[in-house]
């Protein structure tokens, strides 16, 4: 399923935020009748906290209509909402009203009053295809979204699977037989490429059983607690699979950039698709203590200010002749006249921020633009549309959309032209975006443009 | 209890661990020494940030970032 990567703080109820209303694959508009503006999401700091929070939704809010996850199911409902939608089991209740009610809930959330770890924008969410929802009963367009929205928040709290960053299944049609349209792109056609040069991939681990991959990394680590390398999400799989998939894949055309690469993987996003910056770093710092040339993030939380530490990490790494890359964001909806920002960490200025293109080589609809912030700008732009690469469940391979899948495509790269030419940190920051392709796209969007190899010769 | 992140400065990027000993002296609960990228975790009360933000090679206090996701 697609989901808005976009995570506002809270919801301006005049805005109209929250909405996934494009997911860049040219679906449909929701059918009649529309569906009711996006509530509010309220995460508890219990599931014995619901009975609390319905009392004082009630005095506080006027919010007294309540119904309990045990309402769910049984197919199609009426259209009647209820205000208040407890979801014990998860902890979480789903708050509808007119924009005067949220607007009280926006204060009430703000001052604690209703003693809530977190409310958040209801997200309305996709499916992938039609395959992936009942067909019978009919259900429309906002119990479809409903449906998903249940499922996003059980995968998020048990056993989360697929891509969580507004990726989005694609046909694949624009790959040929030998390499995917995003390796075509970028001239990698080098079969030995990346060999001596290492790079880190930290994401959400690596599926280590996946045919392609298997015994491929030279080491690799945990930092989420609990939770070993093993890659029960996805993302991190397709990522590990751009950078380094081999050059004569199991099945279908080649997707890795430097297939010889010596790769490092590192978990520091959970199974559910996040993480916490200490992981991270402590990521970064395992990363760089094994001789990573290049640290591939294609990860990062909507944070518009740069951060102290990662300006001061990307420097150190510099310096020390690594290289960090970073996807720019995907919170854009440009279709809908939101450009987005670039976040946290790729707006550090010593961070190489990646944005995504499409295989028009336009600038994707999701990617995020370069923002006013000393050093929040895109640097360079990749393949980050419908990108074939592995995937830990059957058929082994997905094609899929974000600026996680167009940093990788640089990490890659940048080992193509570590390796080509001996070039490091600052040197090879620069040899990556002196040789972009300039696009007819706005600086801005792409920054220097797209990302390619070294050309034999 | 709040997480943060502790950047240490240039002038004590091989002092790493003895910045990291002074936060923790302050009252803070170092949760990781990372030595290569001269950055210390910890957890303290919020009320303590200011007061690690004056310590010897303390460059920079952040509250955690949190919610990082797939991009």
């Amino acid at each position: 399923m697609t989901t808005d990567s976009a995570r506002p703080s809270f919801p301006d109820p005049t805005a109209g935020g929250g909405t996934t209303d494009g997911d860049g694959n040219g679906s449909p508009p929701a059918r009649s009748p529309a569906p009711p503006p996006p509530g509010v999401v309220l995460t508890l700091s219990g599931p014995g906290e619901a009975a609390a929070l319905t009392r004082t939704l009630a005095d506080r809010v006027g919010l007294s209509e309540v119904a309990s996850s045990a309402d769910l199911g049984g197919g199609p409902r009426g259209h009647a909402e209820p205000e208040v939608m407890v979801l014990e089991a998860l902890g979480v209740a789903v708050i509808h009203g007119d924009p005067d009610q949220l607007g009280s809930l926006s204060v009430a959330a703000r001052t604690g009053e209703l003693g809530v770890m977190a409310a958040e924008p209801e997200l309305v969410l996709h499916a992938l295809g039609a395959t992936t929802l009942p067909t019978s009963p009919p259900l429309d367009a906002y119990l479809r979204g409903f449906h998903d929205g249940v499922s996003a928040l059980v995968a998020a709290v048990a056993a989360p699977t697929g891509a969580l960053d507004g990726a989005d299944q694609a046909s694949g049609e624009v790959d040929d037989d030998e390499l995917t349209w995003g390796l075509r792109a970028v001239g990698a056609h080098d079969p030995a490429a990346g060999a001596g040069v290492t790079v880190a991939v930290l994401d959400t681990g690596v599926a280590t059983a996946h045919p392609d991959l298997c015994g491929r990394a030279r080491a690799t680590a945990s930092f989420v607690p609990g939770e070993s390398v093993e890659d029960a999400n996805g993302h991190g799989t397709h990522c590990v699979g751009t950078v380094a998939g081999p050059a004569s894949p199991t099945s279908g055309p080649r997707y890795g950039v430097a297939p010889e690469v010596e790769l490092l993987v590192g978990k520091v996003l959970s199974d559910g698709g996040s993480g916490n910056e200490g992981w991270i770093l402590a990521g970064i710092d395992w990363a760089l203590r094994n001789g990573a040339h290049v640290v591939s993030l294609s990860l990062g939380a909507d944070v518009a200010t740069p951060r102290v530490t990662y300006e001061v990490v990307g420097q150190r790494a510099l310096e020390r002749g690594s290289l960090l890359v970073a996807a720019a964001g995907n919170n854009a909806r440009r279709s809908h006249g939101r450009p987005g920002f670039v976040g946290t960490p790729a707006n550090a200025s010593t961070v190489l921020a990646v944005a995504a293109v499409d295989p028009r080589l336009a600038v994707a609809d999701f990617s995020a633009r370069s923002g006013h912030a000393c050093g929040a700008r895109v640097d360079v732009a990749a393949p980050g549309v419908a990108v074939r690469s592995a995937w830990p469940h059957p058929p082994g391979y997905l094609a899929t959309n974000g600026t996680s899948m167009a940093t990788p495509h640089v990490a890659g790269l940048a080992a193509c032209w570590a390796q080509h030419g001996g070039h490091h940190g600052s040197e090879l920051w620069r040899r990556l975006t002196c040789t972009a392709s300039p696009l007819d796209v706005s600086a801005a969007d792409v920054g220097a443009g797209l990302a390619v190899a070294p050309q034999a010769g | 209890m709040t997480a943060v992140t502790i950047t240490v400065d240039d002038d004590h990027a091989n002092a790493v661990a003895e910045v990291a000993r002074a936060v923790g002296a302050a009252g803070a609960e170092v949760t990781a020494v990372l030595d290569t990228i001269g950055v210390v975790s910890a957890t303290c009360d919020r009320a303590l940030v200011e007061h690690l933000r004056r310590l010897p090679g303390v460059l920079a206090v952040e509250v955690e970032a949190t919610d990082y996701r797939p991009r």
